[in-house]
């Protein structure tokens, strides 16, 4: 960047140029700077844009003063910054105030010491503004785990993870560790991201959303009303899981076959639903497409490994072998959706075969049939 | 020019890292923090200018007031006390390490996933604003899926610690499983499919395995280094890891569902009957086979001629599996 030095440009602020961010940042250096809780009335005389804004002979202008405070306040909060209320009492016990504090080790991170494995731990009493002790190897997993998280395409929380990564290294000396994972080619999607926040922010309130699916089955797409419960990042998929209207059951949907996600706009500040204290999302998590089901009992098949195959089948746990088979090739599975699992033992490409029951068999070999058929000659579009 | 400061609040964030981070003896370059900030130089300077603003509604040397200067691309900043540290973790950032840690903790065995997990809580209790609630449960980033398989967390533990592993490779092609010597240099991901590269001792080369490939596998006591012009990147093409020595370009049709996410993925134009064509560098030949067999319909090969034959020969091989015998 060289010796070149920089002029800051800056604008001579009267009460309503004075934006948001800055009217947040005076809020927070005037309650930071405190060590009780202020009145309404020494915040507005203190942090200019509240204090520029009254017209003394206005009230209405102190009420709109008021309520913008009130905004403020919330939307600090509800980004995490803890803004107390305080009641305490004045005019030698006679009344009533209501004030508001923020703590300075309520606010500020504390300091993050590393210690090597041969110091000693300091024996400092736990307070909340005590430095946090972590030994050296703790904190490069934790570093090396954001740095992980931060990488998976399309994540609501990519922005949230980088934060907590320059804050987590805030007190540590540069440092360059080459990363133990490296993704390929999953740079992310805008509109999929789009698709994401507003997942997220239906989960985390609670609010319904609306959307298109595009299931693999169907032709056409479905319009879908669901209540969010779980989001989850599985083999290089995003997928929501939650009650799904149209099925009045839980279902799991992919997010990259979603098309123009709507979010419940009424009562914001109200959630629509409660997550049954029994769901638990572990148990969508590790399914294979045709492990999704539409609720109906699920059909038995039995696959038989080629030799080295069935090596790779039973170090992963697919299927489980068939008991009175001595050679274990021959697995049984549980399918609720026939065509995704016909479609993964086609892709083995002939490194299992199919022993039951026959009409999947009759459907694997027609769909065999036709792949080979649409290759055969050189391609036609119309083919 | 443009406002590039976005919301009240992302503005927010990024100025109670700035602050604090230019508030150190020797500052912050301009460059540093709009890479620490995953924003451009623009971004930060109109940020800093915000704060300078301030200056003329607050009285001259007044306890809210934050100087800042700009002297050779470095910023300084005085804070009169305030602004000194960063804030503590928002909800949504403890959440986000909670999920990271998690996830991390899910990729290794025993002793040491209740290690990471111990120190995921107790950053969330130390270091987070306000507790992490539940919503930690409602949202899982693990990968642990069978498409990563049971040797990633030794892999993991290989790698960190430079350890040379012994492990049993079944290919996809069928072919009997190798035992092969491996350096693990790096593990990659791809479209969720999880491999490492490394030295392979056996064939004396760089190689890549799929990790749910490894049927078994051993870390030995044996050291080995990285070599410093190995770039995991020279693997990585087009949503595929392989080695680059020789490819054939393969352009593939797809059509209903798998269109619209190919076309999303490769950027490429839709045809008019709605389907999509993706050139690809393709190294294994049978990878493509066994990729259009996989849509079930749903792909096809267009070109090259003998990519589309070997999806023939294959659809043959798999009708006659279930041909009674005799």
């Amino acid at each position: 960047m060289g010796g070149r030095s920089r002029r800051l440009e800056v604008a001579i602020l009267t009460a309503d140029r004075i934006s948001k961010t800055q009217r947040w940042l005076d809020l927070l250096a005037f309650l930071l700077g405190r060590r009780t809780a202020a009145t309404v009335e020494e915040i507005f005389a203190a942090v200019p844009a509240y204090c520029r804004a009254i017209d003394e002979d206005s009230r209405s202008s102190r009420e709109s003063v008021r309520r913008m405070f009130e905004r403020d306040k919330d939307e600090l909060r509800t980004a995490g910054i803890p803004i107390e209320s305080e009641r305490f009492l004045v005019n030698f016990g006679g009344e009533f105030e209501d004030g508001y504090r923020l703590r300075a080790s309520d606010f500020y991170l504390p300091r993050v010491r590393v210690e090597d494995e041969a110091d000693e731990p300091s024996g400092r009493r736990t307070t909340r503004d005590a430095p946090f002790e972590v030994a050296a190897e703790e904190m490069d997993v934790t570093l090396a785990a954001l740095r992980e998280a931060a990488d998976i395409p399309d994540s609501p929380f990519s922005a949230d993870t980088r934060s907590a990564l320059r804050k987590l290294s805030f007190d540590l000396d540069p440092i360059s560790v080459e990363p133990i994972v490296f993704r390929v080619g999953e740079t992310g999607n805008p509109e999929l991201r789009s698709t994401m926040e507003t997942l997220t922010d239906a989960l985390l309130r609670r609010k319904r959303v609306s959307f298109s699916y595009h299931s693999p089955s169907r032709e056409q797409p479905t319009s879908r009303h669901i209540a969010a419960y779980g989001l989850m990042f599985e083999n290089g998929s995003w997928y929501v899981v939650g009650h799904d209207d149209l099925r009045d059951d839980i279902r799991v949907f992919r997010v990259d076959r979603m098309e123009t996600p709507v979010l419940n706009r009424k009562r914001p500040g109200t959630p629509d639903y409660e997550i049954p204290t029994g769901f638990s999302l572990a148990e969508y998590r590790d399914r294979r497409a045709w492990q999704y089901g539409d609720g109906d009992d699920p059909v038995p098949v039995q696959v038989r490994f080629s030799g080295p195959l069935s090596m790779w089948a039973e170090r992963n746990d697919f299927g489980r072998p068939v008991e009175d088979e001595a050679d274990g090739d021959v697995r049984l599975f549980e399918v609720h959706q026939a065509d995704p699992f016909i479609d993964w033992v086609l892709g083995l490409a002939g490194g299992a075969e199919i022993l039951s029951p026959p009409t999947l068999i009759s459907r694997l070999l027609a769909r065999a049939e036709a792949v080979g058929v649409a290759h055969e000659g050189e391609f036609a579009s119309g083919g | 020019m443009a406002d590039k400061r976005g919301s009240a609040s992302v503005q927010l964030t990024r100025l109670l890292y700035l602050l604090p981070a230019a508030s150190r003896e020797n500052g912050l370059s301009l460059a540093e923090a709009a890479e620490r900030l995953d924003v451009d130089v623009e971004t930060v300077v109109q940020d800093l200018e915000d704060v300078s603003a301030r200056e003329f509604y607050h009285p001259a040397g007044g306890a809210e007031g934050i100087r800042v200067e700009v002297e050779a691309d470095r910023i300084h900043v005085q804070s009169g006390g305030k602004f000194l540290r960063p804030r503590r973790l928002s909800p949504r950032e403890a959440l986000a390490t909670h999920l990271a840690l998690r996830r991390f903790a899910a990729g290794l065995d025993g002793d040491a996933h209740d290690s990471v997990l111990d120190i995921a809580h107790r950053i969330a209790s130390a270091l987070a604003s306000m507790p992490v609630d539940d919503l930690a449960d409602r949202i899982s980033v693990e990968e642990t899926g069978d498409l990563a398989g049971p040797a990633l967390a030794p892999l993991r533990k290989a790698i960190a610690t430079g350890l040379q592993c012994e492990l049993v490779y079944v290919s996809a092609d069928g072919a009997l499983p190798t035992e092969r010597v491996l350096d693990p240099y790096v593990i990659a991901v791809a479209r969720g499919h999880w491999y490492v590269i490394g030295f392979c001792g056996t064939r004396n080369a760089v190689r890549v395995f799929r990790v749910d490939r490894i049927v078994s596998l051993r870390v030995t006591e044996q050291g080995f280094s990285v070599p410093s012009d190995f770039r995991a990147e020279d693997y990585g093409h087009d949503g595929q890891v392989f080695r680059s020595d020789e490819t054939t370009d393969v352009v593939f049709r797809y059509r209903g569902t798998a269109a619209s996410i190919m076309a999303d993925r490769s950027g490429a134009e839709v045809h008019s009957d709605g389907t999509v064509s993706v050139l690809r560098a393709v190294a294994d030949p049978e990878w493509a086979v066994r990729h259009v067999l996989g849509f079930g319909g749903a792909a096809v090969i267009e070109t090259p001629s003998d990519a589309r034959a070997r999806v023939v020969a294959a659809t043959d091989r798999i009708s006659l599996l279930y041909r009674p015998a005799g």
